[in-house]
């Protein structure tokens, strides 16, 4: 991809072709922008037209996925808190709004006479707005600042977040009172004054999720080539190196699993009033494992791909879903295992093969070189 | 001595009782090449470790690399540190090992450890930036530092490299460029262990003229098993021999002296200085 480029950055100060390198750069985002904005809605139904707004939530939560597994080397099974955590954020506001003067009707049958502490400020948009990233990111980075500090890496920093998860599910369902439990928050009326069920609103809220795509898409790219970026892939490759350069390791680690986590949050925020419905079933073990193999589907280590990954999969378990209601869920299980196997580099890191293989056939300029170690992307599976 | 910016006093390291490095007293003056010789397991690596901060008193646990490879199979050593290393009148022994870098101790480990995936070029960029907050990581570089990154690439000659992945760098190579992310950092005290393993007669040379450069401007400890590098070389040697200064002195003073011979010849049936 930005291969040339990046090596002709190095060589002059000056990149000497900066009008190319920009349109480069820009190049994927018009694309993307023009499939989002004028393609889809033109040719999808709106039953589609939603369905991709939720894939693109996903796409929102894959991105921060990637930033921490793919480029950081750290895999966390426990995306599922700060998902859920923003969508709850999300919620609450929402059902605050449709509750009107009177306490959310949940707490009515448990028996609450006023609305708790902790829920009154989420009555205000200026407050739970916010918090959809804030409470993940925040939360995120103090949990993971301590667990990193105490060097816990690797597969014990996996179970780590699998508890938390479990933990996080089991806390909500315990607390019907406060969460609505088992049956999560829903019954929701409007968002911001526009009706939930209208498709105008569905349709709005299909631009601001793609709009949210881009936005954070282009927030990554840049994060990944700034300098900080370049640290993130030492991090991956040697860390106690990066510790031995003068870095407080654990500092970096737990502001990159903050930064994935506030993303996370914000797609569990978009996903709620799509669905109408957070349960602590989004939040849980299986939904986090769900949500690490969009990333190793689509190929860590690239933005694209992730991208890609949490709409093709997504878009895979919907169509199939549809057409084998009884039996999807083994497809599905085989497509993942499938992927696994046969493309460890995920649908981006297999592309990238034929193109190398097909430029080195053809003698070209990326011989000898391999693309994977310049674009920094994982060399171990971990 | 007011001279001195290293001061190591009464150093004792153990790992489950067994002292590693046994009252260990050494320093070492600014601007001066000091190379360090000793059999295997007379804490030439222990030493670097605990200057390093990659023993400390309170880590409980040693993070293996090979050197300890055998002894690190399953179970938590109880470490105990005791004694001081000043460094420019800080106690490195409170010290983690990111804040003793930022003091300005580097060091270069002996199997060099680079990253990977990152280019020549960006493997020093990574090690320039270790002062900066993290706000500033997130700007691009500036023109004066990617200067800095480029100087300190040719200073070990690899600026014909610098796009190159680090893993497709030579083990000679690595080394190197594992000596420019110290230089770009401009550490007053450098540590390398064993720097010239793995090179060719050519790359040793170079090796060896360029810690010539490098004494005067920044303090340096070598720790070395090739002993034609160290008669090359050195300007000072100091002899460990479990855990202690067994001698200090000149390198021909150092294999003249019989002590010295009976130590190596004892241990093991090779001449002063053979690689284990």
């Amino acid at each position: 991809m930005a291969m040339s480029a990046r090596t002709s950055t190095l060589t002059s100060p000056v990149p000497t072709n900066r009008l190319l390198l920009l349109a480069r750069e820009a190049a994927p985002f018009v694309i993307a922008a023009v499939l989002l904005f004028v393609v889809a809605p033109s040719f999808l139904s709106d039953f589609r037209q939603n369905l991709l707004a939720k894939f693109l939530c996903y796409a929102i939560l894959a991105i921060g996925i990637d930033l921490i597994w793919g480029y950081t080397g750290i895999l966390s099974l426990g995306h599922g808190v700060w998902f859920g955590l923003g969508g709850y954020a999300m919620a609450m506001y929402m059902k605050l709004q449709a509750s009107g003067d009177s306490i959310p009707d949940f707490m009515n049958w448990s028996g609450l006479e006023s609305l708790p502490w902790f829920w009154a400020p989420f009555r205000h948009a200026w407050f739970a707005l916010p918090m959809v990233m804030a409470g993940p990111g925040v939360l995120a980075f103090v949990l993971g600042y301590l667990v990193f500090r105490s060097r816990v890496k690797g597969a014990y920093f996996a179970i780590v977040t699998q508890a938390l998860a479990l933990i996080m599910s089991i806390f909500f369902v315990g607390q019907q009172k406060y969460t609505g439990g088992t049956n999560g928050l829903t019954n929701f009326d409007e968002l911001f004054g526009m009706p939930l069920a209208d498709e105008s609103t569905q349709h709005t809220l299909y631009y601001i999720t793609a709009g949210l795509v881009l936005v954070v898409y282009a927030a990554a790219l840049w994060m990944t080539r700034s300098p900080f970026g370049r640290l993130l892939v030492a991090v991956r490759d040697d860390e106690d190196r990066v510790r031995f350069a003068g870095y407080n390791v654990g500092l970096i680690k737990a502001l990159v699993f903050a930064v994935s986590a506030a993303m996370a949050g914000l797609a569990g925020a978009l996903f709620v009033p799509q669905v109408g419905i957070i349960s602590p079933a989004n939040l849980g073990i299986v939904p986090s494992i769900e949500f690490v193999l969009l990333v190793a589907v689509g190929g860590r280590g690239s933005l694209m791909g992730a991208v890609i990954g949490a709409v093709v999969v997504s878009w895979t378990k919907s169509t199939l879903s549809e057409s084998y209601p009884d039996t999807w869920s083994y497809f599905y299980g085989a497509l993942f295992v499938g992927a696994v196997v046969l493309f460890p580099a995920g649908i981006v890191g297999f592309a990238r093969r034929m193109r190398d293989e097909a430029a080195h056939r053809l003698g070209g300029r990326t011989a000898g070189v391999p693309a994977a170690a310049l674009e920094g992307r994982p060399s171990d599976a971990r | 001595m007011p001279g001195d910016l290293l001061r190591i006093e009464d150093l004792v390291v153990s790992f489950d009782g067994f002292r590693v490095l046994d009252d260990l007293t050494l320093t070492l003056g600014r601007g001066e090449l000091r190379f360090l010789i000793g059999p295997n397991g007379a804490g030439k690596t222990t030493l670097m470790d605990v200057i390093s901060g990659k023993i400390r008193a309170d880590s409980g646990k040693v993070m293996f690399d090979n050197s300890h490879a055998e002894e690190a199979v399953g179970h938590v050593k109880v470490i105990e540190v005791s004694g001081h290393i000043t460094f420019e009148g800080k106690e490195l022994t409170k010290m983690r090992e990111d804040q003793i870098v930022r003091a300005g101790v580097g060091r270069k480990f002996q199997t060099p450890s680079v990253f990977g995936s990152l280019t020549v070029f960006q493997n020093v960029e990574v090690a320039a930036g270790f002062r900066d907050s993290v706000l500033k990581l997130f700007a691009p570089m500036s023109g004066e530092r990617k200067e800095r990154v480029r100087h300190a690439i040719e200073r070990v000659g690899l600026q014909a490299r610098h796009a190159v992945p680090a893993s497709a760098l030579s083990h000679g190579e690595r080394q190197w460029l594992e000596i420019a992310m110290l230089l770009v950092q401009d550490p007053r005290l450098l540590l390398l262990d064993e720097p010239v393993a793995g090179m060719t007669g050519r790359e040793r040379e170079r090796t060896g003229e360029l810690l010539h450069t490098l004494e005067g401007d920044h303090s340096i400890i070598v720790t070395e098993h090739d002993m034609d590098f160290v008669r090359e070389f050195s300007r000072t040697v100091t002899v460990l021999h479990m855990g202690r200064v067994l001698r200090e002195g000149r390198v021909e003073e150092i294999q003249a002296d019989p002590v010295v011979q009976q130590v190596y010849i004892g241990r093991s049936h090779t001449t002063v200085g053979a690689p284990a």
